[in-house]
């Protein structure tokens, strides 16, 4: 049922069962808003959003009430600014006053909000108590401070509904209450599977990755050792959407001439183990084909490797034994000829730097790679050292990864690994013309199913993006007689990782994906294995395949 | 312990969580982490959820308590009848705080909302043995008792 509303003064249309931030928000009206995630459920938590009805004076929250026929709303009446400006007081009131070394200062929406609210002076005082005992650093990849946490439980929804995880939850009651993990023991002893979208989740510095730069500019400054970064695809491309760099190469190639001169010796790009990851699947696909029942279920996110090992366990038989592209390029990197002692990583992933530390990721109790960062740690890197993009000069990355194909950087899109494996597929059967684009249309469904023929048998295979769509589509994952399945955690692949740089602009996603396909298009060598690199190397192991497939 | 965890029942009910919080308890004292988890398993609510719910509830302790469980009333009628003097006095002798077991195991302390009896405050608890109109000396004089135990 549609009907009007009015808001300040002017008539707007609104449908029944809608939100009034529902309402505003298509209208272009802007509320200001902390502790509303727009595809989860409201909770009026914060009461930021607070609007007066014109007819009885009343300030109601915009993101809990429904709309109703003849509603009269002022969204920035004097009244609604002062409670809001109020609301933001209270609360600072137990917030620390350290803003200037917060790492998420001029990113945080409580300190954009007491901006815009133009509050300058600390109104109230309250006892600085902090929540926790002490801030949660147990997790590798994930800091939760809890002295900075407003209680506006977006990370305990994320991880409820969105996850179904709970890992974190609101813990006691009243002035005791805090957002903390079972028995308050610490996110690592946890069920938590460190995909770090409770990091993107909040508003303020409470919960945030766990900061390595400056350890790592501590070990490159050693010229005795070797140092070697690997930067991802998706860390590339968000890094030449910040610098507005059309080209993804040009990015690529600024970045790695800008890291030798920071001191790294050998600049690498993930694309190699990509490739490598991309191959042993296609060999191992191609040596089964068709006897694949259930499907072989490939994941290179170690978010998902780790829910599927505890939450089902039924599954874990059909997910593939390869390791991730990382810790590949780490085995090959700290082994054989490579003079490599000191690897990082740069992803847009937290959960990388959960993974790297995993037993089974090292060799004789030293990891393979050595630090992990995040893509808002690499640009921090940066700026340290004065780079800006465009660079003064362009290098190509260092051997043995060379320029990768456009497949590599594609792989970690959304639907990435399916469409680099299909094509890796159709080449090697003999290379006939293979489908391209094949998800593009549907990107925003979390499950896709696609149908193609190879050597006149039609295969089935599936792309599942999202944690809940995993829970739900168990079942015909196990029964669906899809050759492979691809699942991430991420809703749109690596593209919305939480080691990204904070963007408000909600077409981020798009741009990024953007820059991925233009590279890809206008690059000829596009499937892993038209590399020469990855031909050469093994060549060189002399194997067919570099890990055992059972 | 391991004995009642693996007797529980396949599955159960969601709305049946508390009873069964309640329950084991009753039994030993206090919910222990593995019990969530087991629970976790049988109810298809995720132990943090668990821990969230339980510990909204006063009634819930996460600890093993001692073997003297001492309750302190912080009600308001205790509570201004110096109750935290006590609370500075007790943590002197036993060295332990709201919520905590001495590393022996021998006392354990907990801060309840009221006992019921304000008029006689501050109100004590040991074992079911409830003490009034506490003072400072009275207090030094039962822990000094049961230390000699």
């Amino acid at each position: 049922m549609e009907f009007n509303i009015t808001v300040n003064r002017n008539s707007i249309k609104a449908v029944k069962g809608e939100t009034i931030l529902a309402v505003l928000r298509r209208n272009g009206i802007s509320v200001p808003t902390l502790c509303n995630i727009p595809e989860l459920s409201p909770t009026g938590a914060c009461r930021i959003c607070v609007v007066e009805l014109e007819d009885s004076g009343e300030l109601v929250t915009a993101c809990s009430t429904p709309v109703a026929e003849g509603m009269k709303i002022f969204t920035h009446s004097r009244k609604v600014i002062a409670a809001r400006k109020t609301i933001v007081e209270l609360l600072l009131t137990n917030h620390q006053d350290n803003c200037l070394y917060c790492e998420k200062s001029g990113d945080c929406e409580l300190q954009d909000l007491a901006g815009d609210l133009n509050i300058r002076e600390r109104s109230y005082v309250g006892f600085g108590v902090p929540r926790s005992p002490k801030t949660d650093r147990s997790d590798p990849g994930i800091v939760r401070d809890m002295s900075k946490c407003i209680l506006c439980g977006r990370c305990v929804r994320i991880c409820e509904e969105l996850l179904g995880v709970c890992a974190i939850d609101f813990v006691n009651r009243g002035n005791n209450i805090a957002v903390d993990t079972v028995f308050q023991k610490g996110l690592f002893y946890s069920n938590c599977i460190h995909c770090g979208l409770c990091i993107t989740a909040c508003p303020t510095g409470a919960i945030l990755e766990k900061a390595v730069g400056a350890q790592v500019c501590e070990k490159i400054d050693n010229k005795d050792k070797n140092s070697t970064i690997i930067l991802a695809g998706s860390t590339i491309a968000d890094l030449a959407l910040h610098f507005n760099i059309r080209k993804f190469e040009d990015a690529r190639n600024y970045l790695v001439a800008a890291l030798h001169d920071i001191g790294f010796n050998n600049v690498l790009t993930l694309g190699y183990g990509n490739e490598i990851f991309i191959t042993e699947h296609a060999k191992k696909l191609a040596m089964s084909a068709g006897k694949q029942n259930p499907p072989l279920i490939i994941s290179d996110c170690p978010a998902v490797r780790k829910f599927i090992r505890t939450e089902m366990p039924d599954m874990e038989k059909y997910l593939s034994k390869i390791p991730t592209p990382q810790q590949i390029m780490g085995k090959i990197l700290k082994s054989g000829e490579s003079q490599t002692e000191i690897l990082v990583s740069a992803s847009a992933c937290v959960a990388h730097k959960y993974e790297a530390v995993q037993n089974d990721n090292s060799n004789k109790g030293a990891p393979d790679v050595d630090y992990v960062i995040t893509t808002r740690e690499l640009l921090g890197l940066l700026k340290t050292h004065g780079v800006v993009l465009p660079y003064k000069k362009k290098e190509s990355p260092d051997k043995p990864s060379g320029s990768e194909t456009s497949a590599g950087v594609l792989f970690e899109t959304k639907g990435g690994i399916s469409e680099t494996i299909l094509r890796e597929l159709f080449y090697m059967s003999g290379g006939q013309k293979y489908p391209k684009k094949i998800f593009e249309v549907k990107t925003d469904k979390p499950f896709i199913e696609y149908e193609f023929e190879l050597n006149g048998v039609i295969y089935k295979i599936a792309s599942l993006h999202g944690i809940d769509t995993l829970r739900q589509k168990k079942n015909e994952i196990i029964n669906g007689s899809y050759l492979f399945v691809e699942i991430r955690s991420c809703t749109a692949g690596c593209l919305n990782g939480c080691g990204h740089l904070h963007s408000k602009d909600p077409e981020v996603q798009k741009k990024l994906k953007k820059i991925i396909t233009e590279f890809d298009e206008t690059n000829i060598s596009d499937t892993a294995g038209k590399n020469p690199f990855i031909k050469g190397f093994y060549k060189q192991i002399g194997k067919e395949s570099l890990f055992d497939y059972d | 312990m391991e004995e009642y965890i693996n007797s529980l029942k396949k599955n159960i009910d969601k709305r049946d969580l508390l009873l069964a919080l309640q329950d084991f308890q009753n039994k030993f004292g206090y919910v222990d982490q593995a019990f969530i988890e087991q629970l976790s398993l049988k109810t298809g609510i995720p132990s943090g959820k668990i821990y969230s719910i339980a510990s909204f509830y006063n009634q819930f302790r996460f600890i093993r308590p001692g073997k003297y469980h001492i309750k302190l009333c912080s009600g308001a009628a205790c509570h201004v009848n110096a109750k935290e003097n006590l609370v500075a006095e007790l943590y002197k002798l036993i060295g332990i705080k709201d919520r905590e077991s001495s590393p022996d195991g021998k006392y354990s302390l907990e801060f309840i909302p009221c006992m019921g009896a304000c008029a006689l405050g501050p109100v004590m608890s040991i074992n079911n043995n409830y003490y009034t109109q506490l003072k400072i000396k009275d207090l030094k004089k039962i822990i000094h008792d049961l230390d000699e135990i």
